[in-house]
């Protein structure tokens, strides 16, 4: 019944050499193609659905823009779904009424990079998990190559559409750039395949039916009808047999054993003794319910075929009540995915019929003004009503409005931060009426998609509903930013006209930055809608993360108990030291509260002394920040030499900012494990000149002693366990590493004093506090303990020195490589001193032993010879190396 | 493309998960504070040991290289998990046992390899064993390498790790230790593992050496009072241990937690700790509360599902009509618009603080008692039709967990964790907040905004926000008809329990390393326990 596209003329896949197998879905579909932009039309919508499948997938696909129209009684369904994040936001879901029927039509259109690219998708199913696949559909997936007069019949339809008398739809200038796109496929395309694509905007589909079978030669003999619901006398399928003229019906029925089927068997026989029964042959998992509408005349000519939302009922079919849409297709033979079954029980269904159809809704606009301007898709009365503005959590906004003769109203949302919302809902109230609809955002939505989901992530970020994909995105951005701003920081002049107009765009930002910071009412706005402001100034690099950081900052530096409505702040409690509160800082804040009846006023103003504890973190940071690239920017040829490990680090940075401050503070042991585990090393390992040392060290130091604290914790009971203990600590201490690794990064001399003075500084800040367990000199004392630990080397040097053995106890906790390596080097220093050579790891290309001719420099391509890796290693970790000749190399200490 | 209309495929995955409400994390981070370091799922000191020697073992062998990759550290992993399981599949001791699945091959040489023993998990999953037994998460037996590509054993993991070497040494032959020590050799012929194996590291029995160190880990009394995980652990362990002590004969797991819910242990009354122990209790009690409450939200999520597959209920509207005869309630009448008000009136003269609220519950437990109302609705929910008690029940543990709620709020401990969480999560607080902005309205406009906002908006939320894995939350759906269930038929719809606590595992570890005693043999939930 399918061919795959092997054979089409369509050029980019008669070059694949394996044509993959033909998509047999809509989220197939658009898995299958990159598309920029997509539009639907639908009867019931499931906004879950249209977030949780059909979103990822048209992202995944480059698309970056997703419109939606909806008759009224989806868009008001949908209503319900007050917890879906992206209506709104990241795609717009417009109502559309239809005075005498419903808007019914299911078709999606998916534009490629070239409109010959374009695809139209016309079938029986709803933007619905049922309706993609749930249920038994059919769908038609149609291209210009091959039916372009489909496409031109689409855009007649979708330009009809506003100006029908009996359709009412919201924001058409949204959407009108579909038709015009759809004739331009046309343009591209032709008519190699005998489709119409059919609507019912001017003549019903039963009469456009009947037109094509007349136009047709031969005699028609059967008629196939397969709907979910039907007219309880079969009339509009009466109709078209009698005037077809065909001889046998055939009634399509559900192929989910037990399922009932609509189709009226009696009244059918009653004119037409001979009635077939059939039922659809899906591919896969028939037992599912029935939801295809199939029309189609078999006769000597070949078939017609009348596939979409048509139901086999009198409005539907047989009237312009409705909006309804189809695709009417000529096939040289009876279509094949068809199996004899049992009759069925009959069970009457005409098209359900909503409580709720004359109930009006609406649908709003919030517009960059912070103007919400809305209007009421039913007749209304005109004058005052009640608004309400409400997010998911919370109601934000009730006030009067007036509505307007033609059931428009505005209202201007003054200081109301709108940004930090996420999905509104607008509500109209007037004695029992009532009317409700999505918001949408104007601002938000015209912004491109990555920008549109690092807004949604700051959002959920800060309101504590992230997901894993917010913390990519967030990630995502700070990578690829910080990866510009290095990029734009450390370009030269003789760089070439490209690297030019980057230099220049940093510039525009800068300068669209100066003026937004100076707007007056650009300060007062929220964080988060500086960030939007942002956003749509196209603000890059250094000026987009400020905005990010400030969006999500702030808010996480609000406690609950400072909230409205926050429990805490209303009690007269007074919480002693509990350590299984999950409330950070609960005890702390408690303990300034001398008399609960002040409370309120103490709470706004902690809420103000976190506020700027947050930001003075965060401003402190991002200072440091500002100052490496203020020099990259005094110093490009220090940046270039310098950029491949300032990017390193400056990522690990800003990664570290965002997992210990944002995404895991209610982690702290993910935050340690990340900081101990990923960030030291990295930061560690990085050659930084000594002024860039200076704004990290104070990381390097708190981190370091929030690592030795863990390792103390782990340890704790184990200290006072005499006997074995100290070997198990020796053969696996992880500080040993550390106190490596804080030692490399000062180059060999660590400012105990200063480390320490740094690491409890960084400790005491409220962000960081939480790494251990609020034990700041605990933690400074562990990492006390750890910078006093004597290291392979200074214990294999101390024993050179005092020209001892070295025994097997002093060995006794490194492994048995190393441990044996020190005694043989031992010995050897004392009974053979020749044999052992102290090295400086600048200097040395060769072994000592003069007669050794084992190689100690390698050459990688384009790059001078370097000291080989292994030798480099162990000297640098351990302090000795044994040459393969037998020379023993210790390292002298560094400078 | 298509040269004809086709009959479009059916989604590849059905609806799968098992948070449709997204409460489940407020409880779990709840549990995370009193129990830190332990799932639901360990219950056996073996397996620490076990990991912690192939950590060991795989350090001292690699020691002084330059590099090791990762890959070498899984293929040693996979070799001794296998023997492991084939050795105590052998010798009937593999109940419980991680892995037992796995399908020995038949040939003469075998491979040691998951892939040969048709196998996926670990014993270091992080739904089985990895999170306890690393350092971070767990006990502390293990943490990640410095490069970060392998786990090396902390010193406690050591200790363990050589109390099984020397087990190992003892009964294996030298060619048998030397294959399961061995980096590189992954296959031998499969009579090589034969009984030695079992008697050297049996899943049976652990050596007293191994339960001590296990045990110093597991309950380290002498943080008590401090605000660190392990800290935590040895306060409602030392807790639980003294509730045992108070109990006049042994208990099982749900009597105890009832038993700690209720009753402080006498004994802790003159702990230098005792305010500790005090707000063990009371975190104890919310955790027990906030259980009842996720629960019954989710039976009324289960009851949504039921009656949208065996009524002709679409919409939010309808699943009222049905829910307010179960409650002997008609819309709009007199009975409808004081029934909230007077359900909280009534609960509020139960009980002045959370103290005479739980000796209610003690004394009515039918109607105040949150564990026997959850043991009522857990059965109630698994009738295969929309049962008629489940709304009743869920509305009466909804109201009684606000009035805790309330009682919480009022508590000096509990004043701020009770609200703690995101507001979507709809901690205990908030939802006392929300019922008490409710409590003029009548009982069927707030059921509608119950079913409508928390059950159904909620869940299509949450299954919104999960679908990063490209598997799907949904199990409600909109279609011609309005809401419907999207689930393939009944037996999938959702029967909801309490999370486990915890305790159980606890209790089956305390015992194992002898802080406890398990009296009698049956498994965890039915046996009995007291004190050492």
């Amino acid at each position: 019944m399918r061919e795959t596209s092997s054979g089409s003329s369509d050029d980019d896949e008669q070059v694949k050499p394996q044509p993959a197998p033909a998509p047999l879905s809509v989220l197939e579909v658009i898995a299958a193609g990159k598309w920029k932009r997509a539009f639907f039309t639908t009867y019931t919508l499931s906004l879950t659905y249209v977030e949780s499948h059909v979103l990822p997938a048209l992202r995944r696909s480059g698309c970056d823009s997703l419109i939606i129209l909806s008759d009224i009684a989806g868009y008001r369904d949908s209503l319900m779904e007050q917890r879906c994040q992206g209506v709104g936001r990241d795609y717009s879901v417009l109502p559309v009424k239809v005075s005498a029927g419903i808007f019914h039509p299911k078709l999606a259109y998916l534009e490629g990079a070239l409109p010959e690219q374009d695809i139209l998708l016309v079938g029986s199913g709803n933007l619905t998990y049922p309706g993609h696949g749930g249920s038994i559909e059919v769908l038609e997936v149609l291209r210009p190559s091959v039916a372009a007069r489909a496409f031109t019949q689409c855009a007649e339809f979708l330009e009809l559409l506003p100006v029908a008398n009996h359709v009412k739809v919201a924001q058409v200038a949204a959407w009108e750039h579909v038709a015009v796109r759809m004739r331009a496929a046309a343009a591209t395309g032709a008519d190699t395949e005998d489709v119409d694509f059919v609507h019912c905007l001017l003549r019903s589909a039963q009469a456009q039916m009947l037109d094509a079978a007349r136009s047709l030669s031969g005699h028609w003999l059967e008629l196939l009808v397969l709907s979910p619901y039907h007219h309880p006398e079969a009339r509009p399928i009466l109709q078209l047999a009698e005037q077809t003229g065909v001889s046998q019906l055939i009634a399509g029925v559900p192929c989910r054993s037990n399922e009932p089927s609509a189709y009226p068997f009696a009244h059918v026989r009653s004119h037409f003794q001979s009635l077939r029964i059939m039922q659809p042959v899906p591919q896969s998992k028939p037992q599912r319910s029935l939801h295809a509408k199939w029309f189609e005349l078999r006769g000597e000519a070949g078939a017609l075929v009348l596939t979409g939302s048509f139901n086999a009922t009198d409005t539907s079919f047989a009237s312009t009540d409705n909006v309804e849409v189809g695709v009417l297709r000529r096939l040289p033979q009876p279509s094949a995915c068809w199996a004899e079954t049992q009759e069925p029980v009959y069970q009457a269904g005409e098209f359900p019929q909503r409580r709720d159809a004359k109930r009006p809704c609406l649908f709003a606009v919030l517009s960059e003004a912070r103007e919400l301007q809305g209007v009421m898709l039913a007749s209304s009365v005109a004058g005052p009503w009640d608004l309400t503005l409400e997010s998911a959590d919370e109601v934000l906004l009730c006030e009067q409005v007036d509505l307007d003769e033609a059931g428009r109203f505005k209202v201007t949302l003054g200081q109301l931060d709108t940004t930090r919302i996420g999905t509104l809902q607008v509500t109209l109230q007037r004695d029992q009426t009532r009317a409700r609809g999505w918001v949408q955002f104007s601002q938000v939505l015209c912004l491109e998609a990555r920008s549109r989901r690092v807004m949604d992530a700051v959002f959920r970020v800060a309101a504590g509903m992230q997901t894993a994909q917010d913390a990519q995105a967030l990630l995502d951005i700070i990578a690829q930013e910080s990866s510009r701003q290095l990029q734009i920081t450390g370009i030269s002049a003789s760089k070439t006209q490209q690297d030019k107009r980057e230099v220049k765009h940093a510039e525009i930002s800068g300068a669209a930055f100066a003026a937004l910071r100076s707007d007056a009412e650009s300060k007062r706005a929220s964080s988060q809608e500086s960030l939007l402001h942002a956003l749509n100034a196209g603000a890059r690099g250094l000026d987009l993360l400020d905005r990010i950081m400030d969006g999500l900052l702030p808010r996480l530096g609000e406690r609950r108990e400072d909230r409205p409505n926050g429990g805490a702040s209303r009690s007269g409690g007074r919480a002693a030291h509990d350590p299984f509160s999950r409330v950070p800082g609960s005890d702390r804040d408690n303990d300034e509260d001398e008399d609960a009846g002040k409370k309120s006023k103490s709470g706004n103003k902690k809420a103000e002394q976190n506020q700027r504890r947050v930001a003075d973190v965060y401003e402190a940071l991002h200072k440091r920040l500002r100052e490496v690239n203020n020099m990259l920017l005094r110093q490009p040829a220090l940046a270039a030499a310098a950029e491949k490990a300032k990017l390193r680090l400056l990522m690990v940075w800003l990664g570290t900012a965002l997992v210990h401050q944002v995404g895991l503070l209610g982690e702290p042991d993910a935050a340690l494990a990340f900081l101990r585990e990923v960030w030291m090393r990295e930061v560690c390992a990085v050659q930084l000149p000594s002024e860039d040392k200076a704004w990290i060290a104070r990381h390097v130091c708190g981190v370091a002693a929030a690592c030795a604290h863990s390792w103390r914790l782990d340890d704790v009971s184990l200290a006072g366990n005499a006997g074995g203990s100290e070997e198990f600590r020796q053969a696996t201490d992880p500080r040993r590493e550390l106190r490596r690794r804080v030692s490399a990064f000062y180059g060999g001399n660590v400012p105990v004093d200063i480390v320490l003075a740094a690491a409890q500084d960084w400790l005491d800040d409220p962000r960081t506090t939480a790494l251990v367990a609020e034990q700041v000199p605990q933690a400074v004392e562990a990492l006390r303990e750890v910078l006093s630990l004597p290291t392979e080397r200074h214990i294999l040097l101390r024993a050179l020195d005092a020209r001892a053995p070295l025994l097997k106890q002093d060995v006794a906790g490194f492994s048995s490589e190393v441990a044996g390596l020190f005694r043989r080097l031992s010995a050897a220093h004392l009974n053979s001193p020749s044999r052992v050579s102290f090295v400086d790891l600048r200097r040395m290309v060769r072994c000592p032993n003069l007669r050794c001719s084992y190689p100690y420099m390698t050459a990688r391509k384009g790059r001078a010879p370097e000291l080989d890796s292994d030798i480099n290693w162990r000297l640098k970790k351990f302090g000795a190396f044994q040459c393969k000749c037998g020379q023993f190399l210790v390292a002298s200490e560094p400078s | 493309m298509s040269r004809a209309p086709f009959f479009v495929e059916p989604h590849t995955q059905e609806s799968e998960g098992v948070d449709y409400l997204g409460l489940r994390a407020l409880n779990l981070s709840m549990m995370d504070a009193l129990l830190p370091g332990l799932n639901n799922v360990v219950s056996m000191i073996r397996p620490f040991t076990l990991m912690s020697w192939v950590a060991w073992r795989f350090e001292e062998t690699v020691a002084g290289r330059p590099t090791v990759s990762s890959k070498e550290f899984e293929v040693f992993k996979q070799k001794v998990e296998t023997v492991y399981v084939m050795s105590q599949v052998q010798a009937g001791h593999d109940a419980g046992l991680p892995g037992r699945q796995q399908k020995v091959p038949t040939t003469d040489m075998i491979r040691f390899q998951f892939s040969a023993f048709q196998r996926q998990g670990s014993i270091l999953d992080a739904a089985l064993y990895g999170p306890a037994i690393k350092s971070l998460s767990g006990l502390g037996f293990l943490s990640a390498s410095d490069n970060g590509v392998f786990l090396k054993p902390t010193p406690f993991g050591r200790e363990l790790a050589l109390a099984l070497d020397g087990r190992l040494r003892e009964h294996l032959t030298k060619e048998q230790y030397e294959f399961i020590s061995s980096l590189n050799a992954i296959d031998a012929p499969g009579n090589l593992i034969d009984e030695q194996f079992d008697r050297a590291w049996s899943l049976a029995e652990v050596s007293v050496q191994e339960k001590e160190t296990f045990k110093k880990r597991l309950f380290q009394p002498e943080l008590i009072g401090q605000r660190n995980p392990h800290a935590r652990r040895a306060a409602v362990l030392l807790y639980a241990i003294e509730s045992l002590r108070a109990v006049e004969s042994p208990v099982n797991e749900a009597q105890l937690r009832s038993v700690m819910a209720y009753r402080f242990p006498p004994t802790l009354l003159a702990h230098p700790h005792a305010q500790t122990f005090r707000q063990v209790q009371r975190h104890w009690q919310l955790l027990q509360v906030r259980q009842a409450q996720r629960l019954a939200m989710e039976s009324l999520f289960g009851w949504v599902e039921r009656s949208l597959q065996h009524t002709r209920a679409a919409s939010v509207e309808d699943l009222v009509n049905l829910a307010l005869p179960t409650l002997k309630l008609q819309a709009e009448s007199p009975m409808d618009k004081v029934y909230l008000h007077q359900q909280m009136t009534w609960l509020r003269g139960a009980g002045a603080d959370l103290d005479e609220l739980f000796a209610a519950g003690q004394q009515d437990p039918e109607a105040l008692d949150v564990m026997t109302l959850c043991d009522k609705l857990e059965t109630a929910v698994k009738n295969k039709g929309p049962a008629p008690d489940v709304v009743p029940l869920a509305i009466r543990l909804l109201l009684l967990s606000a009035r805790y709620a309330e009682a919480f709020r009022d508590d000096e401990i509990t004043t701020q964790e009770v609200s703690a969480g995101a507001r979507f999560r709809l901690p205990l607080g908030v939802w006392a907040e929300f019922l008490g902005s409710h409590e003029s309205h009548p009982f069927s406009a707030l059921l509608h905004k119950v079913l409508g906002s928390f059950i159904v908006s909620q869940h299509l939320g949450v299954a919104a926000a999960r679908s990063g894995d490209e598997k799907s939350r949904m199990r409600l759906s909109i279609e011609d008809r309005g809401l419907t269930s999207v689930l393939s038929n009944s037996k999938r719809v959702l029967v909801p329990r309490r999370t486990a606590d915890r305790l159980g595992s606890a209790l089956a570890l305390m015992s194992a390393c002898g802080l406890t005693q398990q009296v009698s043999a049956s498994g965890v939930q039915q046996a009995t326990f007291s004190a050492a």
